[in-house]
């Protein structure tokens, strides 16, 4: 399967996102009362919701949940994470 | 639990690089690279064993259920980790295999790090000086003693005599 470019960019800004939130949050459980710490978070969550809303609109699902189609289960149709374009 | 599952992702991952490597490769190329014994026992699937060729076991995690123990096991298990890590980038010519090593890599010394003050909090909340409230409910004097219940008084005859 082809992967476009903003296809790719688009998943690897989700990454970035993604990953940044679990690093934070094994912060977060070690400082949980640190105020810039938790804002930081919720803005990451916002950014992560945003992204994902965009990415899931235009190429698919990237979880299970929101794979079921009207008529199609979506969720097979996406490259596996180890298949390159 | 938390250090198995992140080795779970870990695992992934290497796993996604082993299977991009060895991908349309050749059986002279994997004899080549040495991947010859373990072509014949796994194909090219991802197989969960050691670099020496030791299939993963659970006798390799332990578990004591006292927090000292544990989190000290799961910090030196971020260490063993990170030497792996260091090994493998000293045998990796691929930048880009090289990269994701050392992304990993990272993630181990974070880990430690996160552990470590979990392991500090544990620390600080046993050493904390307890209060033990086990006259609440059952004191009948007003010098807190229950001798000679239901008079209210002791008599003075225990240790906090009523003054």
């Amino acid at each position: 399967m082809i992967v476009d470019k903003s296809r790719c960019e688009l998943l690897h800004e989700i990454m970035a996102v993604d990953f940044k939130l679990y690093d934070l949050q094994l912060y977060l459980d070690t400082h949980p009362f640190d105020e810039d710490a938790l804002c930081m978070y919720q803005n990451l969550v916002n950014d992560a919701d945003e992204l994902t809303e965009e990415y899931e609109e235009k190429y698919g699902p990237l979880t299970p949940k929101s794979a079921a189609g009207n008529c199609e289960w979506k969720w097979i149709k996406n490259p596996w994470p180890w298949e390159r374009g | 639990m938390i250090l198995e599952l992140k080795s779970y992702g870990h695992l992934e991952m290497v796993g996604t690089l082993v299977s991009q490597l060895t991908k349309g490769c050749s059986p002279e190329e994997i004899r080549a690279a040495g991947l010859g014994d373990y072509y014949t026992d796994h194909g090219i699937s991802v197989y969960p064993q050691s670099a020496s060729g030791v299939p993963f076991n659970a006798m390799t995690l332990a578990v004591k259920g006292d927090p000292i123990t544990d989190l000290t096991e799961d910090m030196a298990a971020e260490q063993k980790a990170r030497s792996t890590y260091e090994y493998l980038i000293d045998l990796a010519d691929d930048p880009d295999v090289i990269n994701v090593l050392k992304f990993l890599r990272e993630r181990e010394v974070v880990h430690f790090q996160r552990f470590g003050e979990a392991l500090r909090t544990v620390e600080e909340k046993l050493a904390e000086r307890k209060f033990y409230m086990n006259n609440m409910n059952n004191t009948n004097n007003s010098c807190g003693c229950n001798e000679d219940k239901g008079n209210g008084t002791c008599n003075g005859g225990c240790s906090n005599p009523r003054r």
